[in-house]
């Protein structure tokens, strides 16, 4: 793995418990738009946009031969 | 709504797809792979929607919204951290599937297993738990149309006629060109459903909320709460996370990207259309709560829905939904067919390409046939069936992730950890126990990785297995990240 791939796995791997840890923890009692609604929400959009930086860096070689 | 008005959208939206369909097949040539996937040509718009409609069926527009206005936003939680797992697990896996496709000529999900444990039953194996699991949530696409033409035609268009028009449509999109068909008619069925779900939230936003949809969720706050127990939620969101590894269909897209650029398109494009396709969704849910409460059955919250927009609007959701479910299970057909022939014919009898290719042309309206069977059945069962899959195809995800990064696994235990995953996950949901209070997936998945650890071990390990890692690893390295060091 490059060290990016590493970085990203731990970065994943992170979101995906934080996804879980805080709904169900310090926002489970909250109601309204502001609570574990926002930040589903946002949570993905920081995957998602940490997801395209992360293969915005991948290389463009292209010469990649089939068997 | 009346029967033509079904009849004329159904045709119109098939007219379009067939019209793609033999546009596909002009520029077709004769293999295998060309017809399974596109010669390896699919660039990253196509990809990217073809992806995100095999992802996304009639589940979102039917099912999502029922569990939104049954429990509130916490679905909302249980298809965003499927998200967010699949994003974080493509940028990892795609550039590898991509790779290992090119160089070891792959076609299969299931033989990049065998190729990587050295023994063809891994892939048999595999290919078997995908036949069993995905024939009847492929089913289920049909009953849901079935269901749905009966339910919006008020009985008129009867639920065997409904199946048969799906089935029919899904085998003219798959069978005429392959993937280069099912690929471009999935391309245009995403953009019928992101479209029109638009269309339908906006409606609903500016003319039935005349208040505000705000305001009128303040009369509800409860729904803005999680409130599914924790158990439930895990056992729902558990194998839906691994759902970009361990389900075939969406597997064998990350084979099909002509070039870099295309992987990235279709990675980003088809999270751009999650995200969106699933928050619209979810306010539709929350919509039909404060528009039509008190419904007893939940998955009916759409229908009711419909019956407050205007007809023409509710025939584009309807036909929406329609391709939903028939981008999903041409997909599924599609790969299915293609493994049949490659993963299992080939592991018993030796086959010529032109042979293989004849038997998964044939694969496909045969399987179509036999998901048609399944649903007319009606059985209860496949509710439950349908359940298991997702949480069933979990049963490879260590012996997928273990063919990319552990060298001491070994074949038999490859074929140990999915058998053992399997059967327990399917023991746990026919017998409807749910030990400690956890659903079967979690139970499922730790013996798989029990099972899959511990005969590994026990065994010797191929040294070619050893090989295909590093070969792997050098290429993703030398292709995707020539300027960082290891």
């Amino acid at each position: 793995m490059s060290k990016t791939e590493k970085k990203w796995a731990l970065f994943g791997v992170a979101a995906l418990i934080m996804n879980v840890v805080f709904p169900y923890g310090p926002l489970k009692g909250l109601e309204g738009p502001g609570g574990a609604f926002l930040f589903w929400c946002v949570t993905t959009l920081v995957v998602i946009g940490a997801g395209v930086a992360v293969m915005s860096r991948w290389g463009e070689r292209s010469d990649f031969r089939c068997r | 709504m009346p029967l033509s008005w079904l009849l004329v959208g159904i045709l119109a939206w098939f007219l379009m797809g067939a019209a793609l369909s033999a546009k596909a097949r002009r520029g077709m040539g004769r293999g295998v792979i060309d017809y399974f996937l596109a010669n390896r040509t699919v660039g990253g718009f196509v990809s990217a929607m073809s992806y995100s409609a095999t992802t996304y069926s009639a589940f979102m527009m039917v099912g999502l919204v029922g569990l939104t206005y049954k429990g509130g936003i916490t679905s909302l939680g249980f298809e965003l951290t499927y998200l967010v797992g699949t994003v974080f697990l493509l940028v990892l896996f795609a550039p590898r599937y991509w790779l290992a496709g090119r160089r070891y000529g792959l076609m299969t999900p299931s033989e990049l297993l065998s190729t990587r444990y050295g023994s063809k039953w891994v892939g048999a194996t595999a290919s078997l738990l995908c036949l069993v699991t995905l024939i009847p949530y492929a089913s289920v696409q049909l009953m849901g149309m079935g269901y749905l033409l009966e339910g919006v035609s008020g009985g008129v268009f009867p639920f065997w006629a409904g199946m048969a028009v799906a089935a029919v449509i899904t085998v003219v999109f798959s069978v005429w060109a392959g993937l280069r068909s099912v690929a471009l008619t999935d391309a245009l069925q995403a953009s019928i459903m992101l479209v029109v779900c638009c269309l339908l939230v906006a409606f609903i936003a500016l003319f039935l909320f005349p208040g505000g949809w705000m305001n009128a969720m303040e009369t509800r706050p409860d729904l803005l709460k999680v409130s599914w127990p924790f158990p439930m939620f895990l056992g729902l969101t558990l194998p839906w996370t691994f759902f970009a590894l361990t389900n075939p269909q969406v597997v064998q897209r990350l084979y099909a990207p002509k070039d870099i650029r295309s992987i990235r398109g279709m990675v980003a494009g088809f999270s751009a259309f999650g995200f969106l396709y699933t928050v619209l969704c979810v306010l539709l849910g929350l919509s039909a709560a404060l528009l039509v409460p008190g419904l007893k059955n939940p998955d009916g919250a759409m229908a009711a829905l419909l019956t407050k927009v205007p007809r023409g609007l509710a025939l584009l959701v309807v036909l929406s939904i329609f391709a939903a479910a028939v981008s999903t299970l041409n997909s599924i057909i599609l790969t299915l067919s293609s493994m049949f022939g490659r993963d299992l014919l080939r592991a018993v009898i030796p086959l010529s390409e032109e042979r293989e290719l004849a038997w998964g042309k044939l694969l496909i309206p045969v399987l179509t046939v036999a998901c048609y069977a399944f649903g007319s059945l009606k059985l209860g069962l496949i509710a439950v069936l349908s359940s298991m899959a997702s949480a069933g195809l979990m049963a490879q995800l260590p012996v997928i992730l273990g063919a990319f990064f552990w060298k001491r696994a070994t074949a038999a235990g490859a074929i140990a950890g999915m058998a053992a995953g399997a059967t327990v996950t399917g023991a746990l949901y026919v017998g409807k126990i749910n030990f400690l209070g956890q659903w079967p997936p979690v139970w499922g998945l730790a013996a798989s990785v029990g099972a899959f650890v511990l005969v590994s071990l026990a065994t010797q390990p191929d040294p070619a297995g050893a090989a295909f890692i590093d070969t792997v690893q050098s290429d993703v390295r030398e292709t995707f990240w020539s300027s960082q060091k290891a």
